[in-house]
């Protein structure tokens, strides 16, 4: 491994702050929740009913994941946030990588790099290794923090090793998907969306089954169940250990097989020749937003269709075992707000969790505005006789409309599966209202990253810390029992949720005059700014 | 329309503390080639990306084909045509989408123009963006500006990575749409090819433009390089206008004035001086002069 030594301090050089932040953010999250456990859960009878009435709701184990001892303040964390972490831990790793790796490579820095005297691998080595080391700090950090958090010193292992471990195997999964795709977006999507996002989404499916031997083995083949099944504070399961360290094995060697075969700059397959010339429809600043954007689009629209069908199934298991339990609709209440109805508190904290998800596909179709820019290719666009106005909208009429049209589909979906079991077609009606009434939240989150990049494209990264606080806040932070001001402090926050919550329209229509006014003044900036070069 | 496709007075452009473009005058004719020639950070883009309303000035007044180039960006574009010295294309896009899709934007191309570009050119556009070269990728922006028919070319180091074969047929296409009386504005930094195709010159420095004028023109400021087999120097060293005179093993070399010719010539003549020489200055050198020295010292407008 000639070489490895530089490359290795050039990675750590150009990704530490990455790494740092997320480490920091994440790593004190558990020991955070564990100081809050005594509120959470009284003691005595009551805590333990509370406790049993949690382990048993389906909505809550889809969400979060098998629970086994929630009788003590570790075990408790671990279900409520551990799984949830472990899945942010594994976001950081895939796009760690592919930042150290693909990314450099794509932008023809990694050839210089691999110009000196330096082995062929060695640039993905020290990505990967990078990404390696920064699971196990964060999985020392955070065993370190709830070792000091809470009694245990077998759970704070357990914990660590989990959050550790699942971060590990999407280090493997990224250095294998930025072997095969020659564009590091591509590579993202498919670690993010597709796998991670799947196994997530596949993890919540099975957990919130009627439980079922059958269920208790598919969970085995749930790798974002893996850490929650080595049973943290619950007389852990060592062992379970070896399948994340054994598919980051695998999948690692894999990646430097593939990167073994391949040539610098490029993917598996060989690039393909194309057409001549383009056909009709590109042509214009919207035809070349719909090609370059249509792929992001399509994807997005079938992920979240599927999403969508596939919560809507959750929510009959949902409606058969429960009856009316204050304390579990208090639980859903702090994730859904001021619900009454369990199985509307159901589909109306699944449709904030998606009025987030979608919001961030329009603020990464909007992204594509400042990278064309400062890709150099908004320049040529420009130089025609396009209008900044024309060129803007282009991408930004898309980014609004994909979430809106994504989010009321979802409305109108998610009850299909319940209307086709019981009749109750009204729900489709009154969801697909629901839907509609959270859009100015995300027409909130679009504007003010149009107003940035109209204005200070380089802070384009804060509309992420707004959509980073949306999640936590309902995730999260509702555990903390904070001002109530505090949070609904977010873009879904002030918005009605029906059918629970009657109709607002005070602030329904200040969100959206707020959102419409901050993409006419975005759009101002843009048409008034300097547009960078390469 | 207008005698002049380019005029700019005095225009200022500053980004942060640092200043792109200092007070910087020219003016580009309409029919001219024009070379527009300076060192690395000079501001030929800043300036070019000022004309092309990319970029909103902060002083001064900038002029293009009769229009304002911030206000009326869009209709002017339609009439010109834009090379960056930096191209980055599409890498999901074929080549010959890419001169189409820019080429469409800009209200349309020749098709046989496109044709026989490509042809010429050499450039096989059935290719992904990713899988260019820097040379091709540059052959797919200047087919995508040449293949319409535009008054005024702005071109900013068009030909940064093409072979000299291609470097040839650019210069070609050039020549032929100076013949058809198109505009050209080329910043460069091979001064062959700027001696070859440029009509009139200016030279920017610190984001002033020191020197312009027709290449004739500009070697009139300096001095020309003779050489001579002569016996008897005192009859140079007293002329007014003779610089640097040495005379080693009967070869007598020095540098005149343009002025100070005739009465050199004649002095020559005088002294029966055989096997003289005498070398106008080269771009190369008009431009060295420029960029060696350490503050701009002549602004000769």
């Amino acid at each position: 491994m000639t070489g490895f030594g530089s490359a290795w301090r050039l990675a750590f050089r150009r990704n530490r702050m990455f790494y740092l932040w997320w480490i920091l953010g994440l790593s004190v999250l558990m020991p955070m929740t564990v100081t809050k456990y005594h509120d959470l859960v009284p003691a005595g009878e009551s805590g333990q009913l509370v406790l049993a009435q949690l382990a048993g709701n389906p909505t809550m184990l889809a969400l979060l994941g098998p629970a086994f001892d929630l009788g003590n303040a570790g075990g408790f964390t671990f279900w409520r946030v551990g799984t949830f972490t472990a899945a942010a831990v594994a976001m950081m790793a895939a796009l760690g990588v592919i930042r150290a790796t693909r990314a450099e490579e794509e932008e023809g820095r990694a050839e210089l790099v691999r110009a000196g005297a330096m082995a062929r691998s060695v640039p993905l080595a020290a990505g990967v290794a990078l990404g390696l080391a920064a699971c196990l700090v964060l999985g020392l950090a955070s065993a370190l923090m709830m070792l000091a958090a809470t009694p245990g010193v077998g759970g704070a292992m357990a914990t660590g090793l989990g959050l550790a471990l699942t971060g590990t195997m999407f280090v493997g999964v990224a250095a294998v998907w930025a072997q095969v795709f020659p564009s590091a977006r591509t590579a993202r999507v498919w670690s993010l969306g597709i796998v991670l996002g799947g196994l997530y989404l596949a993890r919540a499916m099975v957990d919130a089954s009627p439980p079922s031997a059958t269920v208790d083995a598919w969970r085995w083949a749930m790798p974002m169940d893996w850490a929650a099944l080595a049973r943290p504070y619950a007389s852990e399961r060592w062992w379970v250990f070896l399948l994340p360290l054994a598919v980051t094995v695998v999948l690692v060697g894999l990646a430097f097989w593939l990167e073994s075969v391949r040539d610098l700059g490029a993917g598996l397959r060989a690039a393909t020749s194309g057409v001549a010339t383009a056909s009709p429809s590109l042509s214009g600043s919207a035809g070349l937003s719909w090609r370059l954007l249509r792929v992001s689009i399509i994807g997005w629209t079938v992920g979240i269709l599927v999403t969508a069908v596939g919560m809507g199934s959750m929510s009959l298991s949902v409606d058969s075992m429960f009856t009316d339990q204050p304390q579990i609709t208090e639980m859903l209440r702090k994730l859904a707000g001021g619900t009454q109805a369990i199985n509307d508190a159901f589909f109306v904290a699944m449709l904030s969790i998606v009025a987030t998800i979608v919001t961030m596909a329009g603020v990464m179709l909007l992204s594509r505005l400042r990278s064309e820019e400062t890709d150099g290719r908004a320049e040529v666009m420009l130089a025609t006789s396009t209008t900044r106005w024309r060129y803007a909208l282009s991408t930004l009429v898309p980014a609004i409309l994909l979430p809106v049209v994504l989010l009321v589909l979802t409305g109108a979906s998610m009850p299909i599966l319940q209307a086709l079991n019981d009749g109750s077609a009204s729900l489709v009606g009154s969801l697909t209202k629901a839907a509609l009434v959270l859009t100015p939240g995300i027409l909130l989150v679009l504007g003010f990253a149009m107003l940035l990049v109209g204005w200070k494209p380089r802070w384009y990264g804060l509309v992420w810390a707004v959509i980073g606080w949306s999640m936590l806040a309902s995730w999260v932070f509702a555990l903390f029992n904070p001002p109530d001001w505090l949070l609904k402090l977010q873009p879904w926050g002030y918005l009605p949720h029906l059918p629970s919550d009657p109709m607002r329209w005070g602030a329904f229509s200040i969100e959206l005059v707020a959102g419409l006014a901050m993409v006419a003044l975005g759009l101002l900036g843009y048409r008034r700014r300097d547009i960078a070069g390469r | 329309m207008t005698t002049n496709a380019i005029e700019i007075s005095g225009l200022v452009k500053r980004f942060g503390s640092t200043v792109a473009l200092d007070d910087l005058t020219m003016t580009v004719p309409t029919g001219q080639v024009h070379g527009f020639l300076g060192p690395n950070g000079a501001g030929k883009s800043t300036t070019i990306r000022v004309l092309l309303g990319l970029l909103r000035a902060d002083g001064g007044r900038a002029t293009l084909l009769g229009g304002d180039p911030w206000h009326d960006a869009a209709t002017l574009h339609r009439r010109l045509a834009y090379v960056p010295g930096d191209v980055n294309l599409w890498p999901n896009l074929t080549g010959g989408e890419a001169i189409d899709v820019i080429g469409r934007a800009r209200g349309g191309l020749d098709k046989a123009k496109r044709a026989s570009l490509i042809e010429r050119f050499d450039l096989d556009p059935k290719k992904k963006g990713r899988a260019y070269s820097k040379g091709n990728r540059q052959k797919v922006a200047l087919i995508a500006a040449l293949a319409s028919d535009v008054e005024l070319l702005l071109l900013d180091e068009p030909t940064s990575g093409l072979d000299p074969l291609m470097e040839k047929v650019f210069s070609d296409v050039i020549v032929s749409e100076r013949k058809e009386n198109t505009t050209v504005l080329l910043s460069s930094h091979i001064l062959s090819e700027v001696e070859r195709l440029c009509d009139h010159v200016s030279i920017i420095r610190a984001g002033k433009i020191v020197e312009t004028g027709t290449l004739d023109q500009l070697r009139h400021l300096h001095r020309t390089r003779l050489t001579a087999t002569m016996t008897d120097l005192s009859i140079l060293s007293r002329l007014d206008g003779v610089h640097d005179l040495v005379s080693e093993n009967g070869r007598t070399t020095f540098e005149a004035d343009d002025d100070a010719m005739p009465p050199v010539l004649a002095a020559l003549a005088r002294a029966g001086a055989s096997g003289v020489t005498a070398t106008p200055p080269s771009l190369e050198e008009l431009f060295l002069s420029h960029y060696a020295a350490p503050t701009p010292e002549k602004a000769l407008v």
